[in-house]
């Protein structure tokens, strides 16, 4: 069997070292960032060796009941729960009966924790039990923690922890990236034509991104696009200067949305195939449209007004006929950091009525489908209320919309909102 | 690949004499724990002496007692606790009864009525009846230790972590061992384990006074020389392996015994020995080195780079690995924390939003590189935080993320070395790390 990982023989030759069929290390901390070929690793070499082992991630096994039923079914090979077992004390007792069964003589147990710094907020006594289990369960065990923070952040209890052997898996630089990149070439392709693809692909994203499975993806959504002028024939398949010219308006496109996987894939070719893909892409931000009343529009971009404008600027932007006022401007101090950086004030809602009336057009009666079109706005989370609920008659907000956000409403309503904003003015 | 060994259908067949030596080497340091046993012995002769005429007081005599074992972390409080415990009952086998309790097991006193039950073998009563709550639990565990009389079976319980059992609900359990200690009925002696000097203050008053006050106290005794004894014991293959492959097991001795000798190699031992406590971390070293040489070519031997890398890997510093391992972006947005932490040195919190700012001014003026849209630096920003690099100063949701105050977790020292070796950084990236502040 194969156990060469590429890139990682170094760290694969150090876990053989301590994984082994009798041998136990008590514990194993492995440390790395994510992608960086923790998991697998130790799982080829534990599959190597044919030894058993479970593995735990603990995003999905998030409390100790979950845990400990988990890893006993899995020592156990049977599909029926192994009955309660809630807290470590039945845990250690039920792993030392599971471990005596004859399968397991001579033969060590591997447990694998998956995202181990989610230990952390169980209970205080499970991570410092689990790095010692091979005492206290008196058996052949041993446990293997992966994360992607490093042990110092694990010593915050006054507990201590019997320190375990630590691995450290580096990044991986840029010419692995390349390397294991084009390994994963589709069969129908040539391998020099990949690789060069990989390079390409390596060398926009890496100043944003170096993680492996986000290039992956990014090298699997462009490369229909890049292979084809080469299946058109406009273009030689080795003439890398022409296809790089053919294929770089779209990766310019993909850089503004690494990691926010806004489509499917399925969406991304689509809009490949037209030709106006940028236009597009914009309009598929489904963050950006959000369906309100007409009411609540204005409601909002005037929350959205007096979060981010100073009291004292009011008069200035809502009071009509002033043009006298108009000419002793408000000196603005530059020193004042602008509240586009601090954050959103609160505001009390007779503000945010005043400056409503004088932003909306036409007449408006206050009644109340006004008011709960507010508490509307508060429950979609687009307003935060911030009084206690005391102060029934003069309730705060804080307004939690986004610039972007309230300047895509704006446009819906047809209102210059940048030219309201006392920091833009 | 020549130093991969194969295995078949579960029995080893190694080609590579140096990777068998080395996986002996390993089985002997976390199997076999002679050399544990010898050193521990001699240097905690005194207490294991102490604590043992303490429990034979109690099973010979039926005179009851309680004692704390007080220590730094592995300092060998188990140890002398353990190999007490098997002296007594070397010639003593069925007259005395043992129950091991650990604070890190028995989180609550209803987990340790069970235990203790259980480890007293009186399953078989409890079965016949019903038990419904911890006080019931409670009653019949008090009653059968205070129907024995001085002649009964002596009990010695043994409380691992100790300080841990100081948290339960009204320290019931305690109070009421050390009650029992206290009168004539069944000879029990308790035995407390702790590292925590101050572990009387814990106790209730209640409790306290029930306490006999008797300690051992325990300290790191390792010199320089049992460290290098030690070291070189794990890094020698026994005699058992001798046998098999004599004339390769003998020269890996005498390579590992000059290598010991090596003045560098001492050097830097005695710069670790210096931040060294315990034989855990010993171990641990050993461990680095014999896992360092299984990539040594077939019969050659160890030599002193296998040394010297794994002393390098023990320094690893992992924060500062992990900042390496950032891409540019992320790392960007770290000097650009870094100057807003240097400004503001009173150490104001700050936000995204802040960080964003300094680094569009950044990379829009004196970068070449392209700015980042603000929801993939956000992205980014994010990351920095699972990776704790960063971390916010409340937790409060409520607010806007991008507003929410965070604070740096690294010092910018340790960035500042991070940017110095990250390859590949851009010059203008190196560049603006080492502006004071910003301009």
């Amino acid at each position: 069997m194969d156990s060469h990982v590429q890139c990682r023989y170094h760290q694969c030759a150090m876990l053989k070292s301590i994984i082994t069929k009798v041998n136990t290390v008590p514990s194993i901390f492995v440390h790395g960032h994510t992608a960086s070929g923790k998991t697998l690793c130790i799982k080829r070499v534990l599959d190597q060796q044919e030894l058993p082992h479970v593995l735990i991630h603990c995003a999905e096994f998030y409390t100790q009941k979950l845990i400990y039923e988990h890893i006993l079914t899995q020592l156990n090979r049977t599909n029926q729960p192994a009955g309660k077992c809630e807290d470590m004390n039945s845990f250690v007792r039920l792993l030392h009966q599971t471990l005596k069964h004859e399968r397991y003589t001579n033969t060590t147990a591997y447990l694998v924790f998956e995202r181990a710094e989610k230990l952390r907020s169980l209970p205080a006594n499970v991570l410092p039990a689990l790095l010692r289990l091979k005492e206290l369960s008196q058996s052949q065990v041993c446990v293997i923690l992966e994360s992607e923070i490093p042990w110092e952040n694990f010593r915050q209890f006054p507990t201590g922890y019997r320190e375990p052997i630590t691995l450290h898996f580096s990044p991986y630089s840029k010419d692995d990236l390349i390397e294991i990149l084009s390994s994963l070439v589709p069969d129908d392709t040539d391998k020099d034509f990949y690789t060069n693809y990989c390079h390409l692909i390596v060398n926009v994203f890496f100043t944003i991104t170096r993680n492996l499975r986000e290039l992956k993806y990014l090298a699997n959504m462009n490369f229909k696009k890049y292979c084809e002028p080469v299946n058109t024939g406009a273009v030689a398949a080795t003439n890398h200067r022409a296809l790089w010219k053919a294929i770089e308006p779209q990766l310019k496109t993909a850089i503004n949305s690494i990691y926010l996987h806004e489509m499917s894939s399925s969406q991304w070719e689509k809009v490949q195939a037209e030709d106006e893909g940028a236009i597009k892409l914009t309009d598929c931000n489904l963050k950006q449209s959000v369906e309100l009343p007409y009411f609540s529009k204005y409601l909002l971009i005037a929350a959205y007004l007096a979060s981010y404008n100073p009291a004292k600027s009011d008069r200035k932007f809502f009071v009509k006929n002033c043009g006298r006022l108009r000419k002793q401007t408000l000196t603005k101090n530059p020193d004042k950091t602008s509240n586009q950086i601090i954050g959103p004030k609160q505001f009390q809602l007779d503000r945010l009525m005043a400056i409503f009336y004088s932003i909306v057009e036409g007449k408006v009666m206050p009644t109340t489908h006004l008011y709960t079109q507010i508490s509307n706005l508060v429950s979609l989370q687009l307003l935060a209320t911030v009084s206690g609920e005391s102060q029934f008659d003069s309730p705060k907000y804080k307004c939690l919309a986004t610039l972007e956000f309230i300047q895509s409403v704006s446009r819906t309503v047809e209102f210059q909102i940048l030219h309201y904003l006392h920091d833009f003015n | 690949m020549k130093s991969i060994c194969f295995r078949v259908k579960f029995k080893m067949v190694v080609c590579n004499d140096a990777i068998a030596a080395c996986d002996i080497l390993m089985e002997e340091m976390f199997n076999g724990t002679n050399l544990d046993v010898q050193v521990q012995d001699d240097i905690h002769a005194q207490n294991i002496y102490d604590l043992k005429c303490l429990i034979d007081k109690c099973v010979l005599y039926g005179e009851s007692n309680s004692i704390l074992v007080v220590g730094p972390r592995g300092c060998g409080k188990t140890h002398v606790v353990d190999s007490t415990i098997a002296k007594v009952l070397e010639n003593k086998q069925d007259d005395v009864s043992i129950v091991r309790l650990n604070g890190l097991l028995q989180t609550d006193d209803n987990i340790a009525l069970e235990e203790i039950t259980r480890q007293l073998k009186l399953e078989n009563v409890v079965q016949d009846m019903v038990f419904g709550s911890f006080e019931q639990k409670m009653q019949f565990l008090l009653e059968s230790l205070r129907a024995g009389s001085k002649d009964s079976q002596p009990i010695v319980f043994i409380l691992d972590e100790f300080d841990l059992f100081a948290n339960h609900r009204n320290q019931t359990l305690l109070y009421n061992l050390f009650d029992i200690a206290q009168t004539k009925q069944t000879p029990i002696s308790v035995i407390g384990v702790t590292c925590r000097l101050d572990v009387t203050e814990l106790l209730e008053k209640r409790v306290k006074s029930r306490f006999s006050h008797r300690y051992i106290y325990m300290f790191h005794r390792l010199a320089f020389s049992t460290l290098v004894d030690t070291l070189a014991f794990w890094l020698k293959l026994p005699d058992k392996y001798c046998k098999r492959k004599a004339s390769y097991a003998i020269q890996w001795n005498k390579r590992m015994d000059t290598l010991l000798q090596d003045s560098q190699i001492k050097d830097e031992m005695l710069f670790r020995f210096n931040m060294i406590t315990d034989m855990h971390s010993v171990k641990q070293m050993a461990a680095k080195i014999v896992g360092n040489c299984r990539d040594i070519e077939a019969t050659s031997l160890p030599e002193e780079k296998h040394f010297l890398e794994a002393f390098k890997v023990l320094e690893l510093d992992c924060k500062a690995a992990m900042l390496q391992g950032t891409s540019i972006l992320e790392l960007c947005l770290i000097i650009a924390m870094k100057h807003l932490t240097e400004i503001y040195e009173s150490g104001e919190p700050f936000n995204f939003q802040m960080v964003y700012a300094h680094y569009k001014k950044f990379s829009e003026r004196k970068s070449s590189m392209k700015t980042c849209p603000k929801p993939i630096a956000m992205k980014a920003f994010e990351h920095l935080i699972d990776l704790e690099i960063v971390k916010p100063v409340d937790h409060s949701s409520a607010l806007l993320k991008q507003y929410r105050s965070m604070r740096l977790l690294v010092t910018s020292k340790e960035i500042e070395n991070a940017v110095l070796h990250y390859s590949g950084c851009p010059a203008d990236v190196k560049r603006w790390s080492f502006i004071d502040s910003i301009h």
